[in-house]
């Protein structure tokens, strides 16, 4: 394990300190549409001289970033999966950590251990990696099952019991994750239940021949992520993510919602359809979406563009769309072009 | 299979179908490999042709090439080597229309019937192609083949049998099925994928679908409606013929000929009796004669309708006639025409008998016709038409629905028979004192009754009988009325029968010496009025209404004639009025094969097309309801939005211009894309606000909702040609895929039908 950042010690969030996590929450400044286009818009700058010519994936991270959920990023080594999570981390004024995933990780080096104090004569809490406001785990996939599943369960709940104390964890919470599809020796492969806790997953996919080039031209001399400012501060992200939620849903893009994660669930090529919760996960990050575009509302474009990084590693295809070397992507895209668009409220 | 190939299968499938429609007409089969042949020349011609890519002219102009050489290579082998090939075409051609004018459907074979239906074949296979491939209008593919349809359908007397029908409905859905499967494959998906082609596939076809049943119903049942219900058998010249299987044409005999060598028998024998509640008893009428030229008095080609029950009298409109029964015993007296008091009503007659509705006369149709009248009984029920004197004094001389026949005078008419006509009846002021004139004159002591022949030329006849000697027997005297009649305007025509007869004890008994000749005037209102100019020594008193009376005009009385004595009847109370012939019955009954203009069936034909205009241009009224109601200014602003987009939508389908499924967004760039900058401007806006229309939590804005829709229709249609704009107005797409036509799923089979992998060919694969 290694911990590659921590501006701020984790804190110990007693009683009296959730009380005043939650008073921060409600004084968080109230921030409007134009502010989420701003701050996103100086974020994605700040992230875009690291990382060149990935627009949508930055994109998909903010959208993660501002409805509250978590990010999978899946690709082969090297194409900036790492790269893109610590820009993000860097850009914003917060705590940021990260995680290597190794076999031989515990969950207490996630959760954190009690350790005896000797002076002063008592157990102390001894945050682990999990306490920070955006944690990078790197190869999720190496580490056990047990240790996994700390993690896991910490992100659902945002919170961490440790010898019956239960620690909050801060706002904004974001885990981005990644992980290596082709080394699968002595890897222990999310199982579906486990993914379905990160709102959405992205591939990040190999650079354009013309961002290659720009990125031999500028990353070749200088480490643009140690150049990388904070253009915002964590408590700005918060009321982003306040007025993210104001973003109005009309019924019938609702109805358009359950529509599409339904059809997932009666696609003959899957084994296994979206949960409820990736109908949750999908509206959530069909709000920022729309935030991004500056609209107060969402659309039925939002739901179906995102149904995709939401809902396509939470399904299982079937033997025979296996056979049929169908991806998860495409069975999920098929089975969004059955479901007809809403045309009245 | 690209497009245009199946369409070119659907056209030859459909046309082939509609060539069996034509199976009533001929007993000839053999048209129908030719049919067939020349209609895969013709596809076949046209799909290669288009796949080189060149225009539709070309493509018409090899067709019709092709067309041409096969007719010529199928006259050339009908009729030998000898001669101009194009004579022999143009021969085949006129001794086919002779023959169909002589025969009766089924017709027997006949080498230009064939090549003429051949012909007319390969044009609609040629026109189908140009509607469907050429235009892309394959709705319109109808036309053509019903045409052929049509032919036996209004031309053959028979009852509409239900599988020509069928045939040209299922070539029809043929040709629009094609037609959706190309729809499916030629229109932008914005969203459909590869994994899902069915669904979009199934839209097109379920248009496909409504369109034909939009097309097709309210044709065919036009159709059915025209054909059956309006009187029109026999109307498209297939001859005198009655029945079905009547092996030709039956050959009328002169009833003249009978006339004058029954009148010099040597024995006055009794050839039949009747019993009949007109007191006086009957003409009983045999045959009408309305043709008059150089040969003399003729009869015309007449379209027979079986059955006994006649229509009402041509022509009679006023209520003034009682009906009568009669009974008739026939003795040894053979003939093909019946012999009925006029205007018979319905007939009960053993036999075959068929009649012809205006000259109201029965033949036989059966074996020995010529003699089918001997030892036969049977009982009539007539009309008896006594006009009014008074009415009919002041009655304007009429046209009859065959005036191209009866009022026609030959133009070598010896001219001194016109002054006769004219000085006899200068005093008359209306046509019936004209009339009346002129029989009062030929009643008069200048002629003179005599069975003598006259020795000459028709005309040569008629000036002496009417200038020189004045000798002649009712058949002078009949005709040469009849002929003074047309001179002065009066449609005429020559009746030949019997008199009434002499009064036995239980009715009438009529002698071979009785036969006789008499005038029929047309009157309006009245009818065929009968007249009698021949002298009282053979006919006793004029009827009663052709006697002008003193006080109208300055004619006298007949001498020996009593016009009180038989007071002209009006309606009796227990008789029952005679049911008045309405509009149609005159105007659409036969006009007969002769010449002059038929006023009346273009009159039909102007009406019934008027009427398929009205249908054609019902989408077009439809259609500018619905846009008139969309772009109103009234309502919700969202229900603005909403419908200037559903008119945006369908102006799109209208014009064939793609409009793909999705969100309003994408809808928006997909349409803008083919428009140019402003007016895809206009559509981009326009979708934004349809997105927040339905999408955000209110919509307030200050755009100008009419104008944005006005530029985008603008940007639409500018790119059109006029032809274009003019089909897309009169046939709007759009209002048949707005039609809701849900079939439940596992129905709707064809959206389930794909090609099998394996078969398909290797350059699509």
């Amino acid at each position: 394990m290694s911990v590659w950042a921590g501006r701020r010690p984790a804190t110990r969030a007693s009683p009296e300190e959730e009380l005043s996590l939650d008073h921060v929450r409600q004084t968080a400044p109230t921030q409007t549409l134009d502010d989420v286009i701003d701050v996103t818009g100086r974020v994605r700058a700040a992230i875009e001289t690291v990382i060149e010519g990935k627009r949508d994936s930055i994109d998909l991270a903010l959208v993660v970033l501002l409805a509250e959920g978590h990010l999978l990023v899946e690709d082969v080594p090297g194409v900036g999966k790492t790269m893109l999570a610590k820009a993000l981390g860097r850009s914003i004024d917060c705590t940021v950590r990260r995680l290597q995933f190794t076999p031989d990780l515990l969950p207490s080096d996630i959760t954190g251990v009690s350790v005896y104090n000797q002076e002063r004569r008592e157990f102390e809490f001894k945050p682990g990696g999990i306490f920070a406001n955006i944690v990078v785990g790197d190869e999720i996939n190496r580490a056990s099952p047990k240790t996994q599943s700390a993690l896991l369960e910490s992100m659902e709940e945002r919170q961490v019991s440790v010898d019956g104390t239960t620690y909050r964890l801060d706002a904004p919470f974001m885990v981005v994750a990644t992980q290596n599809p082709i080394e699968m020796e002595g890897t222990y492969p999310l199982p579906e239940a486990q993914r379905d806790r990160f709102m959405a997953r992205i591939e990040m996919g190999y650079p354009t021949a013309s961002a290659e080039l720009e990125m031999l031209e500028h990353h070749g001399t200088a480490d643009p992520l140690a150049e990388l400012r904070p253009v915002t501060d964590a408590a700005t992200v918060t009321g982003l993510i306040q007025a993210v939620k104001e973003v109005y849903v009309a019924p019938a893009v609702k109805e358009y919602v359950v529509g599409v994660v339904n059809a997932t669930r009666h696609s003959r090529d899957l084994r296994l359809g979206a949960s409820p919760r990736s109908s949750l996960s999908l509206l959530r990050a069909a709000r920022a979406q729309a935030a991004l575009a500056r609209r107060d509302y969402v659309t039925p474009d939002d739901i179906s563009s995102l149904a995709v990084p939401v809902l396509a590693h939470r399904v299982l295809p079937s033997t025979e769309a296996q056979l049929a070397r169908r991806s998860a992507s495409e069975v999920v895209t098929a089975a969004v072009h059955t479901v007809a668009i809403p045309e009245r409220a | 299979m690209r497009a245009t190939d199946r369409s070119a299968v659907a056209v030859f499938l459909s046309v082939t179908l509609a060539s069996l429609t034509l199976l009533p007409l001929t007993q000839d089969t053999s048209y129908i490999p030719l049919g067939v042949v020349i209609t895969l020349a013709v596809t076949l011609v046209g799909a290669v042709v288009r796949r080189i890519g060149l225009g539709n002219g070309v493509v018409l102009g090899v067709q019709a090439l092709v067309l041409l050489a096969f007719v010529a290579g199928i006259a050339w082998s009908l009729g030998g080597t000898e001669g101009n090939l194009l004579a022999q075409v143009g021969g085949l051609y006129s001794s086919a229309a002779e023959h169909m004018r002589t025969q009766a459907a089924p017709m027997i074979p006949h080498p230009g019937v064939k090549l003429l239906l051949v012909s007319a074949i390969g044009v609609v296979a040629v026109l189908t192609d140009v509607l469907v491939e050429g235009i892309e209008r394959p709705a319109w593919a109808i036309a053509p083949p019903l045409t052929l349809y049509l032919v036996p359908a209004l031309g053959l007397n028979d009852d509409l049998t239900w599988w020509p029908f069928v045939l040209l409905a299922l070539g029809y859905a043929v040709v629009l099925l094609s037609e959706g499967l190309t729809a499916a494959t030629r229109w932008p998906r914005a969203v459909g994928t590869p994994d899902h082609p069915q669904s979009d596939q199934g839209l097109h076809v379920g248009y496909a679908a409504r369109a034909a049943a939009m097309v097709v119903v309210p044709v065919l049942l036009a159709t059915v409606l025209i054909g059956a219900v309006l009187p029109l058998p026999g109307q498209l010249g297939w001859g005198v013929g009655a029945g079905r299987g009547a092996q030709g044409p039956i050959q009328m005999t002169d009833p003249t000929l009978d006339l004058k060598r029954n009148l010099t028998q040597p024995e006055n024998y009794t050839v039949l009796s009747y019993q009949t509640d007109a007191p006086s008893g009957s003409y009983l009428r045999m045959a009408s004669l309305p043709v008059f030229n150089d040969a003399g008095w003729q009869s015309a080609g007449v379209s027979l309708q079986p059955g006994t029950t006649l229509p009402p009298p041509p022509g009679l409109t006023v209520e003034a006639a009682r009906e009568r029964t009669t009974e008739i015993q026939v003795g040894d007296f053979r003939s093909e025409y019946l012999p009925l008091p006029y205007a018979p009503r319905s007939v009960g007659v053993e036999g075959e008998w068929a009649y012809d509705p205006q000259s109201m006369m029965m033949l036989a149709t059966g074996q020995d016709r010529v003699e089918a009248t001997r030892n036969l009984s049977y009982q009539v029920t007539s009309l008896d038409i006594e006009p009014d004197g008074e009415r009919l004094s002041t009655a304007e001389a009429g046209a009859p629905v065959d005036a191209n026949l009866t009022a026609a005078l030959p133009p070598d008419l010896p001219p001194e028979i016109i002054d006769v006509a004219l000085e006899r009846t200068a005093d008359a002021s209306t046509p019936a004192l004209k009339a009346a004139a002129l029989q009062e004159w030929l009643r008069s002591s200048d002629f003179t009754y005599s069975t003598e022949q006259a020795q000459g030329t028709t005309y040569e006849q008629l000036s002496d009988f009417l200038v020189e000697d004045r000798r002649g027997y009712c058949e002078q005297f009949a005709g040469a009325m009849a002929v003074m009649a047309r001179v002065v305007g009066i449609p005429s025509r020559v009746s030949v029968g019997f008199l009434p007869g002499e009064r036995i004890a239980n009715g009438f008994e009529v002698r071979v010496r009785d036969m006789h000749a008499w005038p029929e005037l047309y009157f309006e209102g009245e009818g065929w009025v009968r007249f009698e100019p021949t002298p009282a020594v053979v006919t006793g008193n004029a009827p009663p209404w052709t006697i002008a009376g003193t006080n109208q005009g300055g004619t006298s009385t007949e001498e020996g004639a009593d016009p009180s004595s038989e007071p002209v009847p009006s309606a009796e109370e227990s008789t029952p009025p005679p049911p008045s012939p309405t509009p149609s019955d005159s105007a659409s009954a036969p006009a007969g094969p002769g010449g002059g203009f038929p006023w009346g069936r273009v009159a039909l034909a102007g009406g019934v097309l008027l009427g398929v205009l009205a249908l054609m241009s019902l989408p077009a009224v439809l259609r500018l309801r619905r846009r008139r109601a969309r772009l109103d200014h009234s309502g919700e602003i969202v229900d603005r939005v909403e419908r200037a987009w559903a008119e945006l939508r369908d102006t799109a389908r209208d014009i064939g211009h793609p409009w793909p499924s999705g969100s309003p967004r994408s809808i928006g760039a997909e349409v803008s894309r083919g428009l140019d900058a402003g007016s895809g401007r206009a559509m981009t806006a326009m979708s934004q606000l349809v997105e927040r229309a339905r999408y955000a939590r209110s919509l307030e804005t200050h755009a100008n909702v009419t104008g944005l829709t006005q530029e985008v229709l603008d940007g639409m249609t500018a790119p059109l040609s006029w032809d274009s704009k003019l089909l897309a107005w009169i046939w709007p797409r759009s209002l048949f895929t707005g039609l809701s036509w849900q079939l439940p799923e596992r129905l709707r089979v064809w959206e389930r039908l794909r090609w099998p992998e394996r078969l398909t060919p290797p350059w699509r694969r």
